[in-house]
């Protein structure tokens, strides 16, 4: 080895190293050979471009990596919330899977109250202290329907929803279907995170999952809805038969199970046809109306109330007893009878009902059979002057009670 | 940090009558990025703010990390020129390497002789 070769030895050691994957190795200062040293420099300036490159190039490639994993579960939550029958059971998963894609960070999600005046939490996780409900001009994301983020820095206005104070990253979005907001994403990244995790990869994987979940929710209230009108009597808002006929098989099953009471009670507005014929059409189905409030209000919220006919009535009272279903049917005709109704500006005359009352298992085990029951009950008291009870336990012996 | 101080990892020369400002490291300066900021704001008071042809002597710099290039790579355009003046091997290959990787947005060469970059940059004068 000449003199010159020896020379070189400290440039092919680093370019050895750096042939290996270390990018980093020892740079030995040059003196006195001036082209030596500008090697030298030259290969240390490229080795710490390499590094900065690599550890740019690791970075996107977590960040890709993490942006796939959150697509991947994007796509599993909205195959679960298209499966999902009810917005109670989507908002279960929602939660679950929002707390999922969002380990790191504590987050909440809110949804419109029906009045539209004040949103309200679904689901929360992580140690954020969040409020149960706010109005949505406290949220920036809501006020202005785009994705609101806020630095560590506080440079941009924070939400008055989120806690006085808070020096952390955060994000609202809003969750928007068809143009309409249905609620908000909120995240929040802990202060150790600093800005890091909601880079605009982040932030526009948070608005795909916002968006997402508002379009699967606004198709399942749909979904609802539409439900809920085919299970429910457009004039008077009640079930209608075919939801009360559902109703009492489930609740039989259920009686029969626990050897529990269960009574139905039929309730008829007594000279209906002559009532239209004489006031019109408008004012019985404005009497109908009145009279499915004042039914509605006399039972329990686990009573079923539904209108089975023109002007005829069903309840269905599970619990309860023969001798109780006839003191609520007479308590329920008096508040009917008693009921003040206007039409036009004009006073109408007081309306009467006539109620037929059979119980399980004494006046038939079977849906149809307790309904036929009730429904000769209901016959009797007609057919004995109407504006009473009649137990289909008390037909043999035509006993009405008045 | 005008005229000499000996201490000091540059100076800056009074603004001539050319309108060129001037700065020139001194000898063995490693140029960090807390040099690189110091010096551009020394300038920026300098210069007043104004838009003006730099001379950057840089031929007595033992090295530029790898900040103070990035550092320079946003306030280049501060100036409305930029000469550097290099020496040695090292110092040609820290400029080469500069307007290589950070393509300056101002008109920007490298030169080994004074008298040619200030006759460069009197031409670069707005």
């Amino acid at each position: 080895m000449t003199a010159d070769d020896n020379r070189l030895v400290p440039i092919i050691e680093i370019i050895t190293s750096l042939a290996r994957g270390d990018l980093q190795p020892e740079f030995p200062e040059i003196v006195d050979d001036p082209e030596l040293e500008a090697i030298v420099l030259g290969l240390q300036m490229l080795a710490e471009e390499l590094v900065a490159s690599r550890a740019e190039l690791e970075g996107r490639t977590a960040e890709l990596e993490s942006l796939n994993d959150g697509l991947v579960r994007l796509a599993d939550l909205g195959n679960l919330l298209a499966s999902c029958d009810t917005s109670g059971e989507a908002y279960v998963v929602l939660g679950r899977a929002a707390r999922d894609m969002y380990s790191q960070l504590s987050g909440a999600v809110y949804l419109y109250g029906a009045s539209r005046n004040v949103v309200e939490l679904v689901t929360t996780w992580g140690d954020l202290p969040v409020a149960k409900s706010f109005p949505p001009a406290d949220c920036w994301a809501l006020r202005r329907g785009r994705a609101h983020h806020v630095s560590v820095s506080g440079a941009e206005l924070a939400c008055r929803h989120t806690r006085e104070g808070e020096r952390s990253s955060a994000m609202c979005v809003p969750m928007l279907a068809e143009g309409e907001a249905l609620g908000v994403l909120h995240l929040v990244a802990a202060p150790e995170l600093g800005d890091r995790v909601f880079t605009p990869l982040a932030q526009r994987l948070a608005v795909a999952a916002a968006e997402a979940c508002a379009l699967a929710l606004a198709s399942i209230r749909l979904r609802e809805k539409l439900a809920d009108q085919s299970l429910r009597d457009a004039l008077t808002g009640l079930y209608n038969r075919r939801y009360a006929e559902e109703t009492l098989v489930r609740e039989i099953a259920r009686a029969k199970r626990d050897a529990a009471a269960l009574s139905v009670l039929m309730l008829d507005f007594d000279h209906f046809k002559g009532f239209n014929d004489e006031f019109g059409h408008d004012a019985g189905d404005m009497a109908l109306r009145e009279a499915a409030t004042v039914l509605v209000e006399s039972v329990r919220t686990s009573d079923v109330v539904s209108r089975v006919g023109g002007e005829e009535f069903l309840l269905i009272l599970p619990g309860a007893s023969l001798e109780a279903t006839l003191q609520k049917s007479d308590a329920i005709r008096k508040k009917l009878k008693g009921l003040e109704l206007f039409h036009r500006g004009r006073r109408l005359p007081p309306v009467t009902f006539s109620a037929g009352v059979a119980a399980f298992p004494a006046n038939g085990e079977a849906p149809e059979a307790l309904l036929r029951a009730a429904d000769a009950a209901l016959y009797e008291a007609k057919h004995a002057g109407r504006d009473r009870t009649v137990s289909a336990s008390a037909r043999p012996a035509g006993l009405a009670v008045a | 940090m005008t005229g000499t101080d000996l201490a000091a990892p540059y100076f800056l020369e009074p603004l001539g009558v050319d309108g060129v400002a001037r700065i020139r490291y001194s000898a063995g300066t490693v140029l960090t990025e807390a040099v690189a900021r110091r010096a551009v704001v020394d300038l920026a008071i300098l210069t007043k703010g104004k838009r003006l042809p730099l001379l950057a002597d840089i031929r007595k710099v033992k090295s530029l990390t790898r900040e103070a290039r990035k550092y320079f790579d946003n306030v280049t355009d501060s100036f409305s020129a930029l000469a550097l003046l290099a020496g040695s091997p090292a110092t040609q290959l820290m400029v080469n390497f500069f307007i290589g990787m950070s393509r300056p947005k101002v008109p920007t060469h490298m030169f080994t002789d004074e008298e040619k970059a200030l006759s460069w940059l009197r031409h670069q004068v707005v």
